[in-house]
């Protein structure tokens, strides 16, 4: 009798564990794909016109869960040594410490911390650090549309964000003909086997 | 473009205020040329601290806090730590080992600059610590060296009198700063200026009154703040090994190049040492210059001038 009583407790147990472990879909994990994906900038000259660029070398993982997003997560890293404005001398001005200060400041960060599904795309709410100061923003992260190409599952998103280079420390004798916001302009796509 | 205006006034008001705290800290005996002991050495070490101060203030550099880069630690950490070594040095605070001291907290600066920097994690294959490579430590270690050994040099005898020697790294350490300024980094040159000042000021103040203890000090200093520049330059600048190691021995070398017997009087072996410091100035300066022409004038002046023009044509406008 206890016997059979203890058989029938354990089977429903593992009945529910194993439904429950069923049901939990993990989430989808893709890498960043940097020969198909470009993180730009572009910043005030003037006040009349615009200068641009880009980091060219850029790495990131992404987790996307469809059906709990609070549960994904982004991260970007982008090498602050990358920059490439399509003139060297000004590249190295760049690179030194009244800008980027890159031997110090090796990388530019993003770290997600909070995942909201919008309509079109996701908001995500982040550690973004540059400059050695870190600071939340929100940034609302446009696609999400999946697809597979050639074995591989692919997704892509866009954003664009406006940064204050005073909020991150910058030298303020440097913010002068060249404004003081810059606009960052993220197009990824990630990979996932 | 860097303000013309704003670095001649912060070199100015540094080498005034120095100056100024120097004579106001001399005891009075010192003031008649007649004083004795560390009472001199003392007030140019406090003297120096002030105009530095003075010459940061005048142009605004104020470090971050916490201190987030190289030149804020210099600043914020090496700077003051020095100080306080110097003048407990001098204080007979430490009647031992007063050299050896110096020489520990001189060295001190090389990892305080590069502290959390990429060059710490030069080949990442042998980490020792989190953050502490072998390629890292090693890189410390030559900083540490060349502190050590323009620490030792600074000092070290010559037939050539302190107060030209003094001058001779005052000169290099303007020089330094220009050439940081020319390679693109127009505040880490800038920060040499209310050091060179503080260090002019007091050699001023020695030689009116007739100090010339505190010669030595300000040789001293000079060749210490030359070395933070230089280093902050090299590994943060443009600044390249070559450039780095012609400004800081050229500083330090020259009195204590070896002549022969019959160039050895005093006259000559002056002229011999203010040549030779301004071959190496030039040698450093000269490519410096046309870099700058060549690479980084026509970016600047497409900012700066640019942007005088278009504000005038803005309110010509309205």
């Amino acid at each position: 009798m206890l016997f059979s009583r203890l058989t029938c407790l354990l089977t429903i147990l593992l009945l529910t564990v194993v439904s429950g472990t069923a049901n939990a879909a993990p989430a989808d994990e893709y890498v960043y794909d940097a020969v198909h994906s470009s993180v730009s900038f572009k910043a005030r000259h003037l006040d009349i016109s615009w200068i641009h660029g880009r980091f060219n070398e850029v790495d990131g993982r992404f987790s996307i869960d469809r059906e709990d997003p609070s549960k994904s997560s982004f991260q970007l890293t982008i090498k602050a040594d990358s920059v490439d404005t399509a003139n060297a001398a000004r590249d190295e001005h760049l690179r030194q410490p009244d800008y980027f200060d890159t031997k110090q400041f090796p990388t530019i960060e993003f770290r997600s911390k909070k995942v909201k599904a919008i309509e079109g795309g996701y908001e995500v709410t982040g550690d973004f650090t540059m400059h050695g100061v870190t600071r939340e923003i929100t940034i609302r992260l446009m696609g999400g549309k999946e697809i597979e190409s050639r074995g591989v599952r692919r997704v892509g998103f866009s954003t664009e964000l406006r940064l204050k280079r005073s909020d991150y420390k910058f030298d303020p004798s440097a913010i002068g003909p060249i404004g003081d916001e810059a606009i960052v302009i993220i197009d990824c796509e990630g990979m996932s086997k | 473009m860097p303000d013309l205006w704003l670095l001649t006034s912060s070199f100015f008001a540094s080498a005034i205020c120095a100056a100024a705290a120097c004579f106001a800290a001399l005891p009075r005996s010192g003031r008649t040329g007649s004083g004795t002991g560390a009472g001199p050495q003392l007030a140019a070490v406090g003297g120096f601290a002030v105009g530095v101060l003075a010459g940061m203030a005048t142009q605004g550099i104020a470090p971050a806090l916490p201190p987030a880069s190289g030149l804020d630690r210099w600043l914020l950490i090496a700077i003051p730590l020095l100080l306080v070594v110097d003048a407990a040095c001098f204080a007979a605070l430490f009647r031992q080992q007063t050299r050896l001291l110096r020489l520990a907290a001189a060295a001190t600066a090389a990892p305080v600059i590069l502290f959390g920097s990429v060059h710490l994690q030069v080949t990442p294959e042998l980490t020792l610590l989190p953050g502490l490579t072998l390629g890292g430590l090693l890189t410390v270690m030559a900083a540490c060296g060349t502190l050590a050994a323009v620490t030792m040099l600074a000092d070290r005898g010559s037939e050539v009198s302190m107060v030209w020697r003094a001058s001779g790294s005052l000169l290099v350490l303007q020089a330094a700063g220009m050439t940081v300024m020319l390679g693109g980094w127009i505040r880490g040159g800038a920060a040499a200026l209310p050091f060179s000042g503080s260090c002019a000021g007091i050699l001023l103040c020695g030689l009116t009154l007739r100090q010339p203890a505190t010669a030595a000090v300000i040789n001293r200093w000079a060749c210490w703040s030359l070395s933070g520049v230089v280093l902050l330059g090299h590994f943060f600048g443009r600044l390249s090994l070559l450039q780095s190691g012609l400004l800081i021995f050229g500083a330090v070398l020259p009195p204590l190049v070896p002549l022969p017997n019959g160039l050895k009087s005093g006259r000559i072996r002056l002229v011999v040492c203010c040549l030779l410091t301004l071959v190496t100035l030039a040698t450093v300066l000269v490519p410096a210059v046309v870099d700058f022409f060549v690479r980084m004038r026509p970016l600047l002046s497409a900012t700066a001038a640019d942007f005088i023009e278009a504000r005038h044509a803005q309110i010509l406008v309205v």
